[in-house]
């Protein structure tokens, strides 16, 4: 029954050490997400007013071509909001691993990552 | 009675006898020569002072019966004088005078009533100082003359002199005059009576010279003078009835008087004349030889008559009036520099005139006819103020052969004539006018018929006949009472001209009235009606051609108010067929009416907005061929009023190939649009039983459009230098890409359709009904209802072409009661976008909402892609036999399971190349499953698979990964517990609803003064 209850008392410590520390490690400064990324061809613009756009220059589209969105980062969770002209929208939801001044590092529930580096 | 007549005759022949034997013994042994020459020559030396030599002289009786008369055999008077001609004066053959036989016995003075010169020359000369040889008479004997006839009654009988054989010469060095008459045969008769003289000159035979200035006027022309006159020297009066000269045959009867005022010094007259049948070349042999100059190659004949009256006062600055009647006959004329020779010329010609007055001159032309060998000409009329500005009013006709007149044109002009034209012309006018070209002061009018006329200049050409020119000039106008210069008007059976190689035209039946202000006035335009009307019309170019049936109509031209270099034209205008082409590009319209007003605006530069036509058209069965469409366009008929800035479709039908197109409704702001003040903008009814949509979309495509070179410049950001990866494409010029649909730019037209059948591609819709927006750019099919063979389908639809390789298309899809299978034959774009559908067979609803950007050539740019799909389906089929025995295995379906789905209820969304299946119930069998995943268009996929509700104990999860040809299921703990419901559902319908109304209200409730649509 001891056994038991260590066994419960350690979970229940180790659940909460592990669970202080997935928290910290999931927050990011949103700061550090505003202006423009790239990669590869692939770039993406994130405004300090929710908004942003992104655009593949691959496909001879230019900046001011790019697909709008909203953004929120909440935690490690980066959602991009994406409205059809008309109508509908198209949600897209990433966990963000890495924000840094320069880097930028998300992936999807589907295991895909995706890497940025700022233009500056 | 006998017996008294026989004692009476022999009475009479006693005396006789008695009469004779007394004369003849006087005259040869009483009066011989030698008693009476000495005489006679003694009479001479004491009256004349010049050397006289008289010959035999012997009376005679018999010669000169019943007088007696003095014969001299010859009479020499010699009067030197230098320079003078001869020096004798007189030299006479024979001299027979009549003797006073009275004075002879009386006074033994011999005296003449009458004498007669025979065979001599008489020399009269005058010299520089005015003095003649003719002054031979002793003075004294003159005054003694003189003095004795003045103390009485004055009466000179001069008997009778005669003139036979005499040559006579006159030279007067003072006045420069010579003369000679030859061979006088003449009889001069007179008896002086105080002041009065009666006389009479009788010249029979003689030729006559005369010189005056050292010209010869007269060279032996033959001369007969027929002259009694009546003298009075007191009033210095003659006067004259019957009288008749004559030169070479050329007879002129003259009657009247000629008086000498000599209180004035004015010449009284009052002459009637007349002559006949003068023959023209002998006038004009008679013409002085320093003018035949000017007769040098002319050859003219013909006969003139003439009488008229001359009466009135000449002096220095009068001259009497003159009525002449002049009558040309008989004529003929060639000239060597005018090689068409003139002929059968006549002329009845007054010439009523004092030489002085233009308020009393005129001459009539009765008549004036002439022919050349094949034409004729005639005219008559009158000329008015004949000395200052004279005034001419003539009434011609004239029956031309052209091929005669072509001589008379240099060949440098290259111009060849033939046909014939005849006509009338009356004109009036002065020569002031002609010297001022001053047309609008003339009277002009006319008709002209042109048969058979082949006109060639150069390599130009006319053909025409039966062409008749009517014209007036000038015109009070009818039709524009502003049109009042001139009136033509012009009717042709045909009329054709060309030059080859380069035009050709044909008129036929054509009539034209043209009445108009004059045109040469360039400080405005002029007032001018046109009608016309033929029977066919057709111009060709090497590069056009324009061919009308029937047209008619009527074209006004006048300034515009207040801009009088602008004008403005009305123009009512119906045609049966016609058919034009250019370039490859043709027209055909079986019947065109068209009723116009254009207004000229020269201080717009383009020239479109300097023409503003408002009016109608009504046209049928119209077809257009042009190179720039595959297929003509039928237009079974058009009927429109339009004006600058509206145009009214009444009735708009058209036909291409298969399609059909009815339209009616307005299109505004067509001159601001022009101006580029404002959009185009237009709500048309579209109705259309075929419609193939892609042919109407290539009639469309890229209205409005110039390179968007300039435009993606402009818009480059300001940090694109900063994009610099060797990968990155930049925007190149639209040139290099392929022509996809451009939507017109800078219109805003609204076609509310009613499509009975319209098909796109391989796809046919029917009944389409709903309206289709043209928006600056911007294709909207806003809330289309059709249906397919393979469902009912509403369309939202945005197409937008900002630049050819940046298209936009957006489409939200609404289908009810949809053949899965004849969807994905439909739109087999929807298999890329939803592979997984290939999976089911059956009907559903599917709901999409899907943009992209599309490149020229329609290619899907996927870093732009974005949709949201919902697909709801009862009793599907799962087709993919594989897939599906794989999940039943794992699943362990009954083995008496089909693959029918109960239902179906999903929703996707798509994002560049990712397709996310949002978590959604599948019914099967006895089973309950909720299903969700990711499909990437590379094909590869990871779904996840609830099963939510089995048979089973145990709740089970698969996961399903890889690829359509290496994929594995593997079993895991279920992600989605039972009765799942994403909260997702429906939510995109409700979003696409509602964004849809907000896309519908920023288009359509914006203000007209800002049509602009926000790219």
């Amino acid at each position: 029954m001891k056994k038991l209850l260590y066994l419960f008392a350690s979970i229940f410590v180790f659940s909460l050490v592990f669970t202080s520390c997935e928290t910290e490690e999931g927050s990011f400064n949103e700061a550090f997400l505003i202006g423009k990324w790239k990669s590869g061809t692939l770039y993406y613009k994130y405004q300090a007013t929710g908004t942003g756009s992104t655009w593949d220059t691959a496909d001879d589209v230019t900046e001011e071509e790019g697909l709008p969105f909203t953004w929120t980062l909440s935690g490690a969770e980066l959602e991009h909001i994406y409205i059809l002209e008309l109508g509908a929208t198209v949600p897209k939801v990433y966990t963000v691993t890495k924000l840094t001044l320069t880097s930028l590092e998300y992936e999807d529930d589907f295991g895909q990552t995706f890497s940025f580096s700022k233009v500056l | 009675m006998k017996k008294i007549l026989k004692p009476i005759l022999i009475t009479i022949f006693s005396l006789l006898f008695l009469l004779i034997a007394t004369v003849s013994f006087a005259l040869w042994f009483v009066f011989t020569p030698e008693r009476i020459s000495p005489v006679i020559r003694n009479q001479a030396d004491k009256l004349l002072t010049s050397q006289t030599e008289i010959g035999r002289v012997e009376l005679t009786f018999f010669s000169t019966f019943p007088n007696f008369g003095l014969r001299v055999d010859s009479i020499l008077l010699i009067n030197p004088f230098e320079n003078a001609q001869s020096d004798t004066l007189l030299s006479i053959g024979r001299f027979t005078g009549v003797v006073d036989m009275a004075a002879l016995i009386r006074r033994n003075e011999i005296m003449l009533s009458g004498f007669k010169l025979e065979n001599g020359n008489i020399n009269a000369f005058f010299n520089a100082d005015g003095i003649s040889n003719l002054d031979i008479m002793v003075n004294d004997t003159l005054d003694q003359v003189t003095e004795q006839k003045e103390a009485t009654d004055l009466f000179v009988d001069l008997g009778k002199v005669e003139l036979k054989n005499v040559n006579i010469t006159y030279v007067d060095d003072l006045l420069e005059m010579k003369g000679a008459l030859k061979n006088v045969d003449a009889r001069i008769t007179g008896t002086i009576k105080n002041n009065d003289v009666s006389s009479s000159l009788n010249l029979t035979k003689s030729t006559v010279s005369f010189e005056y200035g050292g010209e010869k006027y007269l060279d032996n022309a033959f001369v007969i003078i027929d002259f009694p006159a009546q003298v009075n020297l007191g009033n210095q009066k003659i006067n004259f009835q019957d009288a008749l000269l004559s030169i070479n045959g050329m007879d002129i009867a003259l009657s009247g008087f000629v008086e000498m005022d000599t209180m004035s010094g004015d010449i009284i007259t009052d002459l009637d004349y007349n002559f006949q049948s003068w023959p023209i070349n002998g006038l004009l042999a008679m013409v002085p030889p320093s003018y035949q100059s000017y007769l040098v190659g002319i050859e003219v004949d013909g006969l003139l008559s003439s009488m008229g009256k001359i009466a009135g006062i000449y002096n220095d600055s009068v001259m009497p009036l003159m009525d002449l009647q002049l009558l040309f006959d008989q004529g003929t004329f060639t000239y060597a520099e005018y090689p068409i020779p003139l002929k059968d010329m006549s002329a009845d010609v007054k010439i009523y005139t004092d030489l002085t007055n233009d308020s009393l001159s005129y001459v009539t032309i009765h008549s004036f006819k002439t022919q050349t060998p094949k034409s004729s000409f005639a005219t008559r009329g009158d000329v008015k103020n004949l000395f200052n500005d004279m005034k001419i009013s003539l009434d011609s006709d004239a029956d031309l052969v052209l091929d005669e007149f072509n001589m008379l044109i240099p060949d440098s002009l290259k111009v060849i004539m033939k046909g014939r034209l005849n006509g009338k012309v009356q004109s009036d006018f002065a020569m002031s006018h002609i010297d001022a070209m001053a047309i609008e002061k003339m009277k002009l009018s006319g008709n002209l018929l042109a048969r058979n006329m082949d006109v060639t200049y150069d390599s130009i050409w006319l053909k025409t006949h039966n062409t008749r020119l009517n014209f007036n000039l000038p015109f009070k106008g009818v039709n524009n009472p502003l049109a009042n210069f001139a009136k033509s008007e012009v009717t042709t059976e045909y009329l054709e001209a060309g030059k080859p190689g380069d035009y050709y035209a044909l008129l036929q039946n054509a009539q034209f009235l043209l009445e108009t202000s004059d045109a040469r006035d360039t400080t405005r335009i002029p007032d001018l009606f046109c009608s016309f009307s033929l029977e066919s019309l057709l111009a060709e170019t090497d590069s056009m051609f324009v061919s009308v049936l029937n047209p008619k109509g009527n074209l006004t031209l006048a300034p515009v108010a207040g801009r009088p270099l602008e004008p403005q034209i009305h123009l009512v205008y119906n045609s049966d067929e016609l058919m034009a082409g250019m370039a490859g590009d043709s027209v055909s319209v079986k019947r065109l009416a068209t009723n116009t007003n254009i207004i000229n605006d020269q201080s717009q530069t383009d020239i479109f907005l300097q023409w503003l036509a408002r009016g109608f058209i009504d046209m049928e069965e119209g077809v257009i061929t042009t190179t720039a469409l595959n297929l003509p366009i039928q237009i079974p008929a058009i009927k429109m009023d339009f004006e600058p800035e509206r145009l009214d479709i009444h009735d708009g039908r058209m036909i291409i190939d298969k399609s059909d197109f009815e339209l009616s409704g307005y299109i505004k702001n067509l001159l601001s649009y022009a101006r580029g003040d404002s959009i185009l903008k237009g709500e048309l009814q579209f109705n259309s039983k075929i419609t193939d949509v892609m042919q109407l979309m290539d009639l469309t495509s890229g209205i409005g459009y110039e390179d968007s070179t300039e435009v993606a410049d402009n818009k480059m950001p300001a940090d694109e230098t900063e994009i610099s990866s060797p990968e990155e494409k930049t925007v190149a010029s639209d040139t290099t890409y392929s022509d996809p649909y451009m939507v017109p730019k800078g219109i805003d037209i609204v076609l509310n359709t009613n499509v009975k059948s319209a098909s796109l591609g391989v796809d046919t819709a029917t009944n389409i009904i709903g309206a289709l927006r043209i928006n600056d750019g911007i294709l909207l099919l806003d809330d289309i209802n059709f249906a397919t063979e393979a469902a009912r389908m509403n369309i939202t639809a945005m197409y937008r072409t900002p630049r050819k390789n940046h298209l936009f298309l957006g489409l939200d899809y609404h289908m009810y009661d949809i053949e899965i299978e004849r969807l994905l034959q439909m739109i087999p774009d929807i298999d890329t976008l939803m592979p997984m559908l290939r999976s089911f067979r059956g009907k559903g609803e599917f709901h999409l909402a899907i943009q992209t950007n599309l490149d020229s050539t329609y290619n899907i740019k996927q870093s732009t892609l974005l949709g949201a799909s919902s697909i709801t389906g009862q009793n599907l089929v799962l087709m993919d036999g594989e897939t599906f025995s794989e999940i039943a295995k794992t699943l362990r379906f009954s083995k008496r399971a089909e693959n029918v789905v109960d239902s179906l209820s999903a929703e996707f969304t798509i994002f560049r190349k990712e397709i996310d299946i949002y978590p959604f119930l599948i019914v099967m069998d006895r089973y309950k499953a909720i299903v969700a995943g990711r499909h990437n268009f590379d094909l590869t996929f990871n779904y996840h698979i609830s099963v939510v509700d089995s048979p089973l104990p145990v709740k089970l999860g698969l996961d399903i990964k890889g690829d359509l040809d290496d994929w594995t299921v593997r079993p895991v703990m279920p992600k989605y517990a039972q009765f799942y419901r994403p909260a997702s559902r429906r939510a995109v319908e409700n979003r696409q609803l509602e964004l849809r109304r907000l896309i519908r209200e920023t288009l359509i409730n914006r203000p007209d003064t800002d049509d602009q649509i926000p790219e």
